[in-house]
């Protein structure tokens, strides 16, 4: 493992990542509240407009918290731009720079910190290497299938060193038939990743191979929080209790 | 056989309506091809390098390359805005819409006495610009205004629609990734729209070329000051068909330019 891929991880340890806040988006409010821990990625669980997503952005500061607050680490993300959070975002369709080849995908944020393009390119080099991506720098999002535009993201989000990383359902712009392998492969790029993770999904699959801790989120608030095995094990919900049966099948 | 074949989809409109069309077409295509008739072509070469005409020609597109900048610079903010508006309330959202369509159903002959009503030397801000030495009504400047005037529209609609058809959420994945605002917009926005930008700015340059009315109401008709190809050729008519003919040919050429440089889908109202 290179030297920049190391160091993002040292500076990353010993974050940890607590929210409590509410946010709302149109009538719809949110008021979740969870910590999640470096090192043990957290599922954002939930039915469809639990508002799972909306927490997700609130998070990654696109979208303004009314009150409450986020600590990542030290800092208080709340008043922060996006820009000067350090939160990597990973989206649902992982929405590359469909102008720019996967090397300067990825050297972007590198960039954005103010380095010239050349040793931008240079940075970038590691996390092509660590992605699998060397024979891809050249070309451009259309040419991509979904698992290959995936670890283009997931470089882009962590070449900029982010002392926390949200993926938004990683998995459902994904093919099927390839989901198993790019999950495995995901999870295994997540456990590199020292920072907290979120994982927002709606997938019981993405639960087990993924995260370590799960929060249910169901009309805007947190209904159970735990490992996965405790909440196969105690369903507090029935939407939660249909969640585990989803997995069990 | 499929249940569909049956189904009348595929054999086109009646009649009627092919004849109505062909003669629509007729009205837009054959006072072109009149021209090509009329042109006198033995004499063309002679009449193209005229002094008057390259005067003309040299204003024209000094003018309209200076209109289709300034177009740009104030033009694309423009076409930001309009294309943020969409989460406005109804009034202003309508009220900003209907300000920038104003230089497209306005006849321009009014946008020209409208600017001189402006900056003219006793106009609302003109009486105030005539102490400081600045007069523009008359000057190859209100030449520049009057053509930003009529040709603003066509940068600002051709762009927010190339605003709107992008995926505007990748604006949020450069925010995530360090990028402040502005270098948003210049990194992520202007690409993205970019084939929008050269469009409008080809719409613009044609119909900043073009005009005419606003032109000589704000402007005048100074020879090598403000005397525009279009101008020079409607005087040229009065006196010297042949010489009209010429300078119309040399616009009907650009124009035609233009348009075979535009895809279907950047012209207006095909984008909707």
């Amino acid at each position: 493992m290179s030297e920049t891929v190391e160091a993002a991880r040292l500076s990353a340890a010993k974050a940890a990542l607590q929210a409590r806040f509410v946010a709302a988006r149109g009538s719809f409010r949110v008021e979740p509240r969870f910590e999640v821990v470096a090192g043990r990625p957290l599922a954002l669980v939930g039915p469809n407009g639990a508002g799972k997503t909306t927490v997700l952005h609130a998070l990654a500061g696109h979208l303004a918290v009314e009150s409450g607050g986020i600590q990542l680490g030290d800092r208080e993300l709340v008043g922060l731009p996006a820009e000067a959070r350090r939160v990597g975002v990973v989206f649902q369709d992982f929405l590359l720079f469909p102008h720019l080849t996967v090397a300067d995908n990825v050297a972007y944020g590198i960039r954005m910190r103010g380095a010239r393009r050349a040793a931008a390119r240079a940075a970038a080099l590691p996390w092509l290497e660590r992605f699998d991506l060397i024979e891809l720098t050249a070309r451009y999002p259309h040419e991509l299938s979904g698992g290959q535009a995936q670890r283009v993201a997931l470089a882009r989000a962590l070449a900029c060193e982010p002392e926390a990383l949200l993926l938004d359902e990683p998995m459902a712009a994904l093919d099927v038939e390839v989901r198993d392998e790019v999950r495995a492969e995901l999870a295994a790029h997540l456990r590199d990743f020292a920072g907290p993770t979120v994982i927002v999904t709606h997938s019981a699959a993405d639960v087990a191979a993924l995260a370590a801790d799960v929060a249910v989120l169901e009309h805007g608030v947190v209904t159970q929080r735990g490992t996965w095995a405790a909440l196969r094990k105690d369903p507090a919900t029935p939407y939660v209790a249909r969640l585990v049966r989803q997995h069990q099948e | 056989m499929p249940p569909s074949a049956g189904i009348r989809r595929g054999r086109g409109p009646a009649v009627v309506v092919w004849v109505i069309a062909a003669i629509a077409l007729a009205l837009l295509v054959l006072p072109l091809v009149a021209i090509l008739l009329s042109a006198p072509w033995l004499e063309l070469p002679a009449l193209l390098v005229a002094p008057e005409t390259l005067q003309a020609l040299g204003l024209s597109v000094l003018t309209g390359a200076i209109s289709t900048a300034l177009c740009l610079v104030l033009g694309i903010p423009l076409a930001v805005v309009l294309a943020r508006s969409v989460s406005w309330s109804i009034v202003p959202r309508r009220l900003l819409r209907a300000a920038v369509t104003i230089p497209l159903v306005l006849p321009p002959v009014v946008g020209g006495l409208a600017l001189l009503l402006l900056l003219g030397r006793t106009g609302v801000l003109g009486r105030y610009l005539a102490p400081l030495g600045v007069t523009i009504p008359f000057t190859t400047g209100a030449v520049v205004i009057a053509q930003t005037f009529v040709a603003m529209p066509f940068l600002v609609f051709a762009v927010e629609g190339a605003l709107r058809g992008a995926d505007r959420r990748v604006e949020l994945a450069a925010a995530s990734l360090g990028a402040s605002p502005w270098r948003v917009f210049r990194t992520v926005t202007l690409p993205l729209v970019a084939p929008g930008i050269a469009a409008g700015a080809v719409l613009c340059f044609a119909r900043a070329l073009g005009e005419f009315g606003a032109t000589i109401t704000f402007a005048g008709s100074y020879p090598g000051v403000t005397r525009t190809l279009p101008i020079a050729s409607y005087l040229a008519s009065q006196t010297d068909l042949n010489q009209s003919i010429a300078l119309a040919l040399v616009l009907l050429v650009v124009s035609v330019a233009v348009l075979l440089g535009l895809r279907d889908r950047w012209l207006p109202g095909v984008h909707g």
